[in-house]
């Protein structure tokens, strides 16, 4: 289903330029040099930046865009979606409470499998009121199948922006791109800035399988499915998702062989091969983390960590590789499910070890090759903008080495960082 | 045991009720029941089906019937055109509201492997209650010839339906009995002629999901011509060329594209897919008046057929 590889054209000569840019502004920036034919958006805290820095690119003609200006998130997604069944190039972006109300529609967009792409600054679900950092508002949306892409730093979120109109493309499924919204929206760093051209050059034109506004050629979209239909429907979207694996690779791995990046892929893996304890997280927590693992490492003790890049599809596979010879794995969840029972990645990498020893052949499990079988915990941290420390991973950190050393777990989840 | 019922009807002929009645009056009599209607086009005319539980014994199945053991069809019309024997068993039972005879409607739809019962539900409905509301003579007809409830429940059920703020003596209630009391007297039945069952005619298989269009797109216009909606008409639309002014009002407000045009003059109607809606007629001019909807034509006994 997937569509052969983008021929990887090398750009030799690029002039790259570092700006100091914060996630907000790379993102804007990034979407002036995709060019995109249309964006519908709303403001809301954190994302507002990157549609009224866009909106001036528009106004200044500096884009062809054609920038619809809406009175709701609903209204943004729906004429997301109305230009994506068209045929054109679409993005959007919104954080928090947006994004919720653009639940009805999201659904929508991935079933009727338009690649449009939505910039995610990630903030805390009302109530009560908090405009800061977490994952509450994406995993709301986390089963709507659309690909979810976590970004670590305002790098990522400029480079995995341009990805993600050619990952669409090439599923043809949306996808969100996550900046963890002030910590990173809102921060300036040092952003490798690549030439208009350069990146005009990497998306390539669309190349939409159909368009509502071809009269010679007139289609239905979206139409009705009776019980007998929408099951198989519902089949081909999972397929979708599970296509989409590769794509995300793929398209990571063109775009650092074109620009000498350092490697996209589904996760990243920092010091994990020999360690007894590793971290999973996802966002700028990763960054911060690796910092404590450093320390840890420094003092002697095998730490590692795991970085979900592709929170959907969920890479279950080079996940489960990437831990599967730990003790002990401590799961960062920038968001509760209020379950009783964890945080989201929690219970999806959890499940990935319980699939394993589920699938794995009889005789796997009891010659050569043991069923592994880490000590698997969850941390709930950072909620509502609340800051994460490298002092305070690295104490969780040891704690695990604790766990790994025989101590008991009465709980298999807690709040890092509340006060109790 | 379970007893197992499929209703098949036009919506608006009554079958979510009549199928509600028969549970409400089951469980009045102490017996275990369930109703529920199948939900697809909601449009007046289009075949929908309903379906009942009904044991003496409580049961916990909430999957739709397949193979019911009674099947009542509340317009004969649909007979060829929906697969009325689909799951019935050798001996089962088929109630007809046709105004023929059980035998004659056995031979003219090759019923031989069925316990056939035909009543005039359609006749008897209009004789008491002034209108075509088949379900409540049929409703009679069933506890006559069936015996799955009785015709004391159904009387009590639709008393306690009908009476609220009517009282007993409201003419309504009394038609309602009346159409009940009728549709349990006035009926025909004709026994078990052969074990063979009739051939159901194999369906070609649908698609599985790999083969079906990405995302379900329908890649091309005019395909509701596929759809014949003819089927689902009550009321025919007749057209008198001879007082047309071809105006073409009726082919501007036809909701299925059944005005036949050659130019810009009109030469017919395509009765595979009129619904029978009669905007049509309402847009006619009235000193035209060249579209009148009329009935269409009840199953007529074999005699009476031309």
């Amino acid at each position: 289903m997937s569509e052969p590889a983008m021929p990887s054209q090398k750009v030799e000569e690029v002039s790259y330029q570092i700006l100091a840019l914060s996630g907000n502004e790379a993102q804007a920036l990034a979407m002036k040099q995709i060019n995109p034919h249309m964006v519908a958006a709303y403001p809301i805290t954190p994302q507002t930046e990157i549609v009224m820095t866009f909106a001036q690119y528009v106004a200044d003609g500096l884009v062809e865009t054609e920038f619809v200006s809406v009175e709701s998130e609903h209204s943004a997604m729906s004429a997301c979606i109305g230009g994506a069944a068209s045929g054109a190039r679409t993005m959007t972006a919104t954080s928090a409470q947006g994004l919720a109300y653009m639940w009805e529609l999201l659904p929508i967009a991935s079933a009727m499998r338009l690649p449009i792409v939505m910039a995610v600054v990630a903030r805390a679900l009302s109530a009560n009121l908090n405009i800061h950092c977490d994952h509450s508002d994406v995993m709301g949306a986390r089963d709507s199948g659309w690909i979810i892409l976590f970004c670590e730093d305002p790098q990522e979120a400029y480079d995995t922006l341009i990805q993600a109109v050619v990952i669409a493309e090439r599923a043809k499924l949306p996808v969100m791109v996550v900046t963890d919204g002030f910590v990173i929206s809102h921060a300036v760093h040092p952003v490798r800035v690549l030439p208009d051209e350069a990146v005009r050059h990497f998306v390539g034109a669309p190349q939409p399988a159909y368009s509502l506004l071809n009269v010679d050629q007139p289609i239905t979209v979206g139409p009705v499915d009776l019980p007998d239909y929408f099951m198989e429907h519902r089949r081909q979207l999972t397929d979708a998702i599970l296509e989409a694996l590769p794509i995300v690779q793929q398209v990571g791995q063109e775009f650092a062989d074109n620009f000498h990046t350092k490697p996209y892929g589904l996760i990243e893996t920092f010091q994990t091969e020999d360690a007894d304890v590793i971290l999973v997280g996802m966002g700028s927590f990763c960054g911060t983390a690796q910092a404590a693992v450093e320390k840890v490492r420094r003092e002697g003790q095998k730490a590692g960590l795991v970085k979900v890049r592709a929170f959907r599809p969920f890479p279950q596979s080079e996940i489960f590789k990437a831990l599967r010879f730990a003790k002990v794995i401590g799961v960062m969840d920038r968001a509760d499910s209020l379950s009783g029972t964890g945080g989201p990645l929690f219970t999806d990498i959890r499940a990935a070890f319980y699939d394993r020893l589920v699938t794995l052949k009889p005789q796997a499990v009891t010659s050569l090759v043991p069923c592994p079988s880490p000590k698997i915990v969850n941390a709930i941290y950072g909620l509502g903008g609340r800051d994460v420390t490298v002092p305070q991973i690295y104490q969780f950190i040891m704690e695990l080495f604790d766990v790994a050393a025989g101590k008991t777990v009465s709980q298999t989840w807690r709040y890092l960082g509340v006060r109790e | 045991m379970i007893i197992e019922i499929r209703w098949h009807a036009r919506a608006g002929q009554g079958a979510k009720t009549g199928a509600n009645i028969l549970a409400q009056a089951a469980i009045r009599q102490g017996k275990y029941a369930q109703s529920f209607p199948e939900f697809g086009p909601e449009r007046r005319g289009a075949p929908v089906q309903a379906f009942n539980r009904i044991s003496d014994e409580p049961f916990t199945i909430h999957s739709g019937v397949t193979e019911p053991d009674i099947v009542i069809v509340l317009d004969p019309k649909l007979v060829g055109n929906v697969p009325i024997t689909d799951g019935l068993k050798a001996g089962g039972w088929i109630f007809l509201n046709a105004p023929i005879g059980a035998r004659e409607a056995q031979e003219r739809f090759g019923w031989q492997a069925f316990r056939v019962v035909t009543c005039d539900a359609s006749g008897l409905s209009k004789r008491t209650l002034k209108r075509d509301i088949p379900n409540v003579p049929i409703l009679g007809a069933l506890a006559a010839r069936a015996g799955v409830v009785a015709l004391e429940s159904l009387q009590t059920e639709s008393i306690s339906r009908l009476a609220k703020g009517r009282g007993t003596d409201d003419p309504v209630v009394k038609a309602n009995l009346e159409a009940l009391a009728l549709g349990y007297e006035e009926t025909d039945f004709a026994d078990v002629h052969t074990q063979s069952l009739p051939s159901s005619g194999t369906k070609p298989p649908l698609p599985a999901w790999y083969e079906l269009p990405v995302a379900g797109v329908i890649d091309r216009g005019g395909t509701a011509q596929v759809y014949q909606t003819g089927g689902w008409r009550l009321k025919r639309p007749e057209l008198d060329l001879n007082v047309c002014v071809h105006c073409l009002m009726c082919w501007l407000v036809c909701p299925d594209s059944a005005i036949l045009l050659s130019g810009a003059r009109i030469i017919g109607i395509d009765y595979r897919h009129c619904k029978g809606c009669g905007l049509c007629e309402t847009q006619c001019p009235p000193r035209a008046r060249a579209i009148k909807m009329v009935e269409e034509e009840a199953l007529q006994p074999a005699e009476k057929t031309p």
